[in-house]
C-alpha cells in the first residue's frame, strides 16, 4: 500500500515544436502515515508531478502506482486512483461553486456516488479535521474569510476520505500564523492516518515538518531523503532557486571558521553550541 | 505555452512585407471597399477578377497562398449548406428531378453566386487578420471612428476594450484548464451522459471562473485609475500612425481595382 512513481517523464505539447520536458525520470515513493515534501525553483515541474499523482495528468514515460493500481490512459481505474489520491490545488478557493457550505462540501462524495444518508456525516467529520466544525452548514463559500476558505476547499477533497493527499502550495499567500495553523492542521491529518504529499518551494518549511524532502531541478529529483540527508547533499551541490535556511547557513559558517557547530536548522540546538563553543573560548 | 497564446489570437502572421506595412486605417477602408465590392457583383464570370485580386495581395504580403486559404476553412461547411439550399429552393427551368427535389439552371448559378461570394469575404476578411496585428487593428478602428466622438460615439473605448479583450483570452483559457483539474480532483465528471447532465457538469467551472473573471476585471480597473488612466481624453500614444504617401496610393489603387471590376460586371449584365 504505497504511492509510487518510478521513472516518470512527462512533456507538454509533445511531437510540436512547443515541446518541453516538465518532468525527467521521476522517482518517488509514500508511504503510509508520511509527510513528504517536494520542493523545487518556479518551473522546476512540482506542479507537474502533484498532478501525476492523482492521474490527472498521466506519464509519457514510466509507471505511476496507487495502493497496487496502474495509470494508464483510458483505464477505468482513473477516478478510483482520483479518489484515494485527493488533490488540493493551489489557490484552492479559486475552486469554490456552491451556494451553500453543505452543498460545496457534498460535491465530491456525491460524484464518487457516496449514499446521501452517509454525507452528511463525512461532511462534518471532513470540517472537524479542518477546524470549521462551527461552521454554519448553510452559509455561502463566497462570504468565507480567505484563510476559512482554504480550509473549506482543503476540507471538500478530504470529505471523501482520500488515503494520500497532494498539496499544491498550500501556503501560498498566507501570513506566518496562517502558514503555521495550515502546518498544524496537516500535522493532525497525519495523525488520522492520511498520508501528505507537499508541494511547495519554502525549503524551511519542508525541513522543518517533513519526513522525506524530494528535491527538484529542472525536472530532475536531485535529492530524495529525509531532511538530514537532503540537507547534507544540498550543502555538497546548492540547488537553483532554493535557498538554505538562514540558521544552517550561519551554522555551515562557524563551522568553516573552526566552530564546533552541528549542521543543523533547528535555531536552539545551534545556540546551545555557539553557547558551549563561546565558553570553551572564554575559559 | 506563450507560442500557444498567440495562435489562439487569431491568425496574424508577422511578416516583413509591402501590405504588413501598410497603416491600418488604409487596410480596414481597403477591405470595407473589397467586400462592398464583392456584394456588387452578381456575374460569375466576374468572380475570376476578385481570385486574381486575391492572389496578387497575398503574393504582395508574402503570405503563402495555402495559408491565406485556411482562413476559409471555419466556413466551409456554412458555404456549402448555403449553396445546397439555393440548388434546390431556387424556382426556374428544371434541369435534374428526384422526387420533390428539383435542381433549375437558376438554382445552380444562384448557388455558385452565394458560394463564391461567402467565400471571397471571408477570403479577404481573414486577409486582414492575418497581416494585421490585433493591437494594430484596434488602433485603426479607433482613429476611424475618433470622428464620431464629438457625436458621443464612444470610439476610444470601444477600442481599448477589444485591446483587454484580446489580451485575456489566452489567460482565461489557462484558467479554465486550472479549474476544469481541480473539480475532476474532487470527482467531476465533465465528457458523460447526455447534454443537459454535461451543462450542468460545468456550473462547478463556469461559476468559478466567472467570479476569477470579475476579481480579474475589478483588479485591472482599479490598477488602471491608480496609473491616471481617464479614457482617451489628451491621451498621447507611444506608436502614433502615420498616413504615409503608399498608403494613400495602395488604397487608390484598390478602389481603381474594385471599380473596374464592379463596372465589368454591370456591363456584363
Ligand atoms: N499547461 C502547460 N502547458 C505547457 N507547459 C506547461 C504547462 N504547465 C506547465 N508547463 C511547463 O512545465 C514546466 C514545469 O511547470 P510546473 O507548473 O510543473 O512548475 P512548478 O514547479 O509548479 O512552478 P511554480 O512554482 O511556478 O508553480 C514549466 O517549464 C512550465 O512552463
Ligand atoms: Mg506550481
Amino acid at each position: 500500500m504505497s504511492l509510487i512513481l518510478r521513472n516518470v517523464s512527462h512533456s507538454y505539447h509533445r511531437g510540436t515544436p512547443l515541446e518541453t520536458m516538465a518532468l525527467r525520470d521521476v522517482n518517488l515513493t509514500v508511504e503510509p502515515f508520511q509527510w513528504v515534501a517536494v520542493v523545487g525553483h518556479t518551473g522546476s515541474g512540482k506542479s507537474t508531478l502533484a498532478q501525476h499523482l492523482n492521474a490527472l495528468l498521466l506519464a509519457d514515460e514510466g509507471s505511476v502506482l496507487v495502493d497496487g493500481i496502474q495509470a494508464v490512459k483510458g483505464s477505468k481505474d482513473l477516478r478510483e486512483i482520483r479518489r484515494r489520491v485527493g488533490l488540493v490545488f493551489q489557490y484552492p478557493e479559486q475552486q469554490l461553486f456552491a451556494e451553500t457550505v453543505e452543498e460545496e462540501m457534498a460535491f465530491g462524495p456525491h460524484n464518487w456516488g457516496v449514499p446521501s444518508e452517509e454525507i452528511p456525516r463525512a461532511v462534518d467529520e471532513a470540517l472537524a479535521l479542518v477546524g470549521l466544525s462551527a461552521l454554519p452548514r448553510d452559509r455561502s463559500p463566497f462570504s468565507l474569510s480567505g484563510g476559512q476558505k482554504r480550509r473549506l476547499a482543503i476540507a471538500s477533497v478530504l470529505a471523501v476520505r482520500p488515503a494520500y493527499l497532494v498539496l499544491d502550495e498550500p501556503t501560498a499567500g498566507l501570513d506566518s500564523q496562517g502558514r503555521r495553523g495550515l502546518m498544524t492542521l496537516i500535522a493532525g491529518l497525519r495523525r488520522e492516518g492520511i498520508a501528505v504529499v507537499q508541494v511547495t518551494h519554502d525549503l524551511e518549511l519542508a525541513l522543518a515538518y517533513c519526513d522525506k524532502i524530494c528535491v527538484l531541478e529542472r525536472g530532475r529529483a536531485l535529492f530524495w531523503g529525509t531532511p538530514q540527508v537532503v540537507v547534507e547533499q544540498l550543502l555538497d551541490r546548492p540547488v537553483q532557486g532554493l535557498i538554505l535556511p538562514e540558521v544552517l547557513a550561519f551554522a555551515r559558517n562557524l563551522r568553516e571558521r573552526g566552530f564546533d557547530v552541528p549542521l543543523s536548522w533547528d535555531p536552539e540546538e545551534v545556540a546551545r553550541a555557539i553557547v558551549r563553543e563561546v565558553g570553551k573560548c572564554s575559559s | 505555452m506563450q507560442f500557444m497564446n498567440h495562435m489562439t489570437l487569431g491568425q496574424y502572421v508577422p511578416a516583413d512585407s509591402f501590405v504588413h506595412h501598410l497603416d491600418p486605417r488604409c487596410k480596414i477602408l481597403g477591405t470595407v471597399t473589397l467586400l462592398t465590392g464583392i456584394f456588387l457583383v452578381g456575374d460569375l464570370r466576374v468572380f475570376f477578377g476578385w481570385a486574381l485580386l486575391f492572389a496578387a495581395v497575398t503574393t504582395l504580403a508574402r503570405v503563402p497562398l495555402t495559408m491565406a486559404l485556411r482562413s476559409a476553412r471555419p466556413v466551409v461547411f456554412l458555404v456549402l449548406f448555403t449553396a445546397l439550399i439555393h440548388v434546390f429552393l431556387t424556382k426556374g427551368e428544371p434541369i435534374w428531378e428526384w422526387g420533390i427535389l428539383t435542381v433549375t439552371v437558376e438554382g445552380v448559378v444562384m448557388a455558385s453566386r452565394m458560394a463564391l461570394r461567402l467565400l471571397f469575404l471571408v477570403l479577404f476578411a481573414g486577409f486582414l487578420t492575418l497581416t494585421t496585428s490585433p493591437m494594430e487593428l484596434s488602433d485603426g478602428l479607433e482613429r476611424l471612428f475618433s470622428p464620431l466622438t464629438p457625436l458621443g460615439f464612444p470610439a476610444h473605448d470601444l477600442a481599448m476594450m477589444m485591446t483587454i479583450a484580446l489580451r485575456f483570452i489566452p489567460t482565461l483559457l489557462d484558467e479554465t484548464d486550472r479549474i476544469m483539474k481541480a473539480q475532476l480532483a474532487r470527482g467531476a465528471d465533465l465528457d458523460r451522459g447526455n447534454i443537459v447532465r454535461r451543462l450542468r457538469a460545468f456550473v462547478p467551472v463556469l461559476v468559478p471562473l466567472f467570479v476569477i473573471v470579475f476579481q480579474r476585471a475589478d483588479d485591472l480597473a482599479t490598477a488602471m485609475e491608480a496609473r491616471g488612466y481617464r479614457g482617451g481624453k489628451g491621451r498621447s500614444r507611444l506608436n502614433p500612425l502615420k498616413w504615409r504617401l503608399g498608403d494613400g496610393a495602395a488604397l487608390a489603387v484598390l478602389v481603381a481595382v474594385v471599380a473596374l471590376i464592379v463596372l465589368v460586371d454591370r456591363g456584363l449584365s
